[in-house]
């Protein structure tokens, strides 16, 4: 499928998701879109995909961790 | 993806070819015209090839020879086989604001590979070399991961979508491929194209991320108990996840027993409509005995007939004026009192009595004695004739009587048997024709019996019970495990925030939890909404192509089934066998409208490739087909030969924005008029459009043919 079509999708489902911390939708997205990338890439050559997938989920979870310790996000 | 020029060297047919494409979006087609054994399948295959590697050639390049037939070994045994394709290729990514970048890049794709000849019948092809180089402003600069690169922009695995042929279109739907191929190859062109595939893959991973995240825990002291916990919801994972593998199982073996059921209930019909074959040999037999009955009745009546010619009647028949002749001449006779003669008694009488009557004595002895002796020898002399005359009137009167009476008339007993003769013979003809009707119809259905269509769909409809009920129970053990890791989950949450040290986990398990969600919910939006438009834009393009009416023609509508068969329904419903019910043109357009839908529905920009896509068609439906293909493509680049192009002239000048002529030098002087004077077999290609010919090109005919004029 086209990536922008694709990306489009995704991106109005990121709307729906609870609004953790400021900017989470925007985070979420470019994490999704990474993990669909490397999927991408995983299906043309065998990469690593499970590790790559669970650093991008991290990586999410991380960024939602410091803006709550920081006082700066919204508390889920 | 737009293809810019294409240019191929020593590849079969082609020595030394360089093609040009449009990339006008105006004027997206480029025609190749060609006819048979000219190259057309070859520069498809060398394109794929040059895209695809081996895997791009017939049989993935296996047995697939390349190397020219009539390659001159003696001042070489091998060839260098050279591919090249120019293309444009615009990205599209976000722009971080909102907005999306575009960009467009003009890439330079080279494939090259050796093959040398071994013998007659003997090659050998090295393994090729690939480059793709980037142009710039200073020239073509070589990248890195080409191959890798190429197939994200055009996966291989789609290539049968982007480039076909009329016939190999015909997989998706035609009886030749298997039905469970057929659905394979629809569901994967749907999924491949669409993003499923992709975004199941990566809800499975990040799945599997979450349960990572959650034994993360594991690291930290004191907490057994989270531990537990996690272990516990790892389980209900396991469960839930085998419980919708088999539910998704369920759910697939259900669409395929509704459309089992459908298309058996469809046999049945069809069956039943020509005929039961147990009602049809039952009417068979009931018809041979007519026929037996009638045969022998007409054999009797022909008896019957024969007899007719040897008996008395035919007799009267002839004779009857005769007869009535005779009978007339007695009559008159009797009526004159000449017969019966009745005088001899009375004059006996008279003479015993001794007295005439006219009261004259008669003594014997006397004149008037003598002269009633004499009278008496007169009579009885001719009393012989007398009898014989009255016998004969009294025959004639009894013939005339039985000749005049209708069932007396030999005449009438003759028609009467030839009428019936007649109908007899006319029972029998049609009693023949109907008896051939059955046994046609019978000769029909060698395949159908009714009596296994009717087991067969009674197996299914148990096994659909059967699996009903499992998917309710399936159901219900989805929403308690759902339940129990809501629970679960609940709990974990409160345990990690009763804790600090557990808080990043926590957000981790949260962000996993959400980028799931967001896959599962974007998958279920594209189902629920683009699988639904490309079955639309199909339908929408197929009946465009063959100009039906939704409402009034036999073909009303094509759509794509949960199982993934492509169908295609006529009225009240009834869904069409697309082998039999539909004509060549109607498939291929069928097929092409798969292709196109499916094509712009992903929104996935690239050629499509197709080689000769209006064979079998012709008139107003080849022109539809033209025009609905080239105004649902990026690209369109088609081979065609004179007879497809016939009727289509205006549509390609229309949309055409590069037309060339390509043609087989061995195919002088059979069908090319003019010696092109090459040393080898090769393909030639020309600059003339769909209306012109030339030197190189003109073929046998062309300059008689009015649609056709000489280009200088």
């Amino acid at each position: 499928m086209n990536p922008k079509k694709l990306i489009s999708t995704i991106e109005k489902k990121c709307q729906e998701a609870p609004e953790r911390v400021p900017d989470y939708h925007e985070a979420l997205l470019d994490a999704i879109s990474d993990i669909v990338w490397a999927e991408h890439q995983h299906a043309i050559r065998a990469t690593t995909i499970q590790k790559t997938v669970t650093d991008h989920c991290e990586a999410l979870g991380d960024f939602v961790y410091r803006s709550t310790e920081g006082g700066k996000g919204i508390e889920s | 993806m737009r293809f810019r020029r294409a240019s191929f060297t020593n590849f079969r047919l082609l020595r030394d070819l360089e093609l040009e494409f449009s990339t006008d979006s105006k004027s997206p087609l480029t025609v190749i015209r060609a006819e048979n054994e000219t190259g057309k399948t070859t520069i498809l295959n060398a394109l794929q090839w040059t895209l695809f590697g081996e895997e791009g050639l017939p049989t993935r390049g296996a047995s697939y020879r390349i190397i020219p037939i009539d390659w001159d070994t003696s001042a070489s045994k091998a060839a260098e086989i050279v591919g090249e394709l120019e293309f444009e290729h615009t990205f599209e990514r976000p722009d971080g604001k909102g907005g999306w970048i575009q960009s467009t890049d003009e890439y330079l794709v080279r494939r090259t590979a050796t093959e040398m000849i071994r013998g007659p019948s003997s090659w050998k092809r090295n393994e090729d070399s690939f480059q793709l180089f980037k142009k710039d402003q200073s020239g073509y600069t070589p990248e890195k991961s080409g191959e890798l690169f190429v197939r994200q922009i055009m996966g291989s695995n789609l290539k049968d979508l982007f480039f076909t042929d009329g016939d190999r279109a015909l997989s998706f739907i035609t009886s030749e491929v298997p039905t469970g191929e057929k659905r394979k190859m629809v569901r994967k062109a749907i999924r491949d194209m669409l993003g499923f595939e992709l975004l199941e893959n990566a809800l499975s991973h990040v799945k599997k991320s979450a349960v990572e995240i959650r034994g993360e825990v594991k690291q930290f002291s004191g907490a057994d108990e989270l531990n537990a916990l996690q272990e516990k919801m790892r389980r209900l994972e396991e469960k839930e996840a085998e419980n919708n593998k088999r539910l998704s199982e369920i759910d697939g073996e259900l669409k395929q027993v509704n459309v089992d059921v459908q298309m058996i209930e469809q046999k049945l019909e069809r069956a039943l409509e020509r005929g039961n074959r147990e009602e049809l040999v039952k009417q068979k037999q009931l018809k041979q005995s007519q026929l037996s009955s009638a045969r022998t009745r007409l054999e009797a009546l022909r008896r019957e007939h024969g007899e007719l010619f040897k008996v008395e009647p035919l007799g009267q028949f002839l004779l009857k004026d005769h007869i009535a002749k005779a009978s007339k001449i007695l009559n008159d006779l009797k009526a004159k009192g000449r017969i019966p003669r009745t005088a001899i008694p009375v004059l006996r009488e008279r003479l015993e009595m001794r007295e005439c009557i006219c009261g004259e004595v008669l003594e014997p002895g006397s004149v008037h004695y003598q002269h009633v002796q004499d009278l008496i020898v007169q009579q009885e002399a001719a009393s012989v004739v007398d009898d014989r005359l009255t016998d004969l009137r009294l025959i004639a009167n009894q013939k005339l009587l039985q000749v005049s009476t209708p069932s007396g008339d030999w005449g009438n007993l003759a028609n009467a048997i030839i009428q019936r003769r007649n109908d007899f013979d006319k029972q029998i003809a049609d009693l023949e024709s109907e008896l051939k009707t059955i046994e046609s119809k019978i000769n029909e259905l060698p395949e159908t019996d009714i009596g296994f269509l009717r087991e067969q769909k009674r197996a299914r409809l148990e096994h659909k019970e059967e699996l009903t009920r499992e998917h309710g129970i399936r159901l219900s053990d989805r929403e308690r495990l759902i339940r129990e890791k809501k629970n679960a989950n609940e709990e974990w949450k409160v345990l990690t925030t009763q804790q600090k040290r557990f808080k990043k986990v926590a957000c981790r398990l949260d962000a996993a939890t959400d980028i799931a969600d967001v896959l599962a919910a974007s998958y279920k939006s594209i189902e629920d909404s683009e699988v639904p438009r490309v079955c639309n834009a199909m339908n929408d393009y197929f009946l465009s192509m063959i100009q039906a009416d939704p409402e009034n023609s036999i073909i009303r509508k094509a759509d794509i089934s949960e199982a993934y068969d492509i169908v295609v329904y006529g009225p009240q419903d009834r869904l069409l066998d697309t082998d039999l019910d539909l004509n060549g043109a109607s498939r291929r357009a069928l097929t092409l409208a798969f292709i196109l839908a499916l094509t712009e529905v992903s929104g996935v920009k690239a050629p499509n490739i197709i080689d000769t896509p209006l064979g079998m068609m012709s008139g107003i439906v080849k022109q539809s087909v033209l025009r609905t293909a080239v105004s649902h493509t990026a690209q369109l680049i088609l081979f065609l030969t004179r007879d497809e192009i016939s009727g289509c002239e205006d549509i390609i000048d229309l949309y055409a924005g590069k037309v060339f002529t390509l043609s087989n030098s061995a195919h002088y002087p059979k069908q090319l008029v003019n010696n092109t004077s090459t040393a080898n077999m090769q393909a030639l290609l020309c600059d003339c459009n769909h209306r012109q010919y030339c030197d190189v090109c003109e073929r046998i005919g062309d300059g008689k043919n009015a649609r056709l004029t000489q280009r200088n």
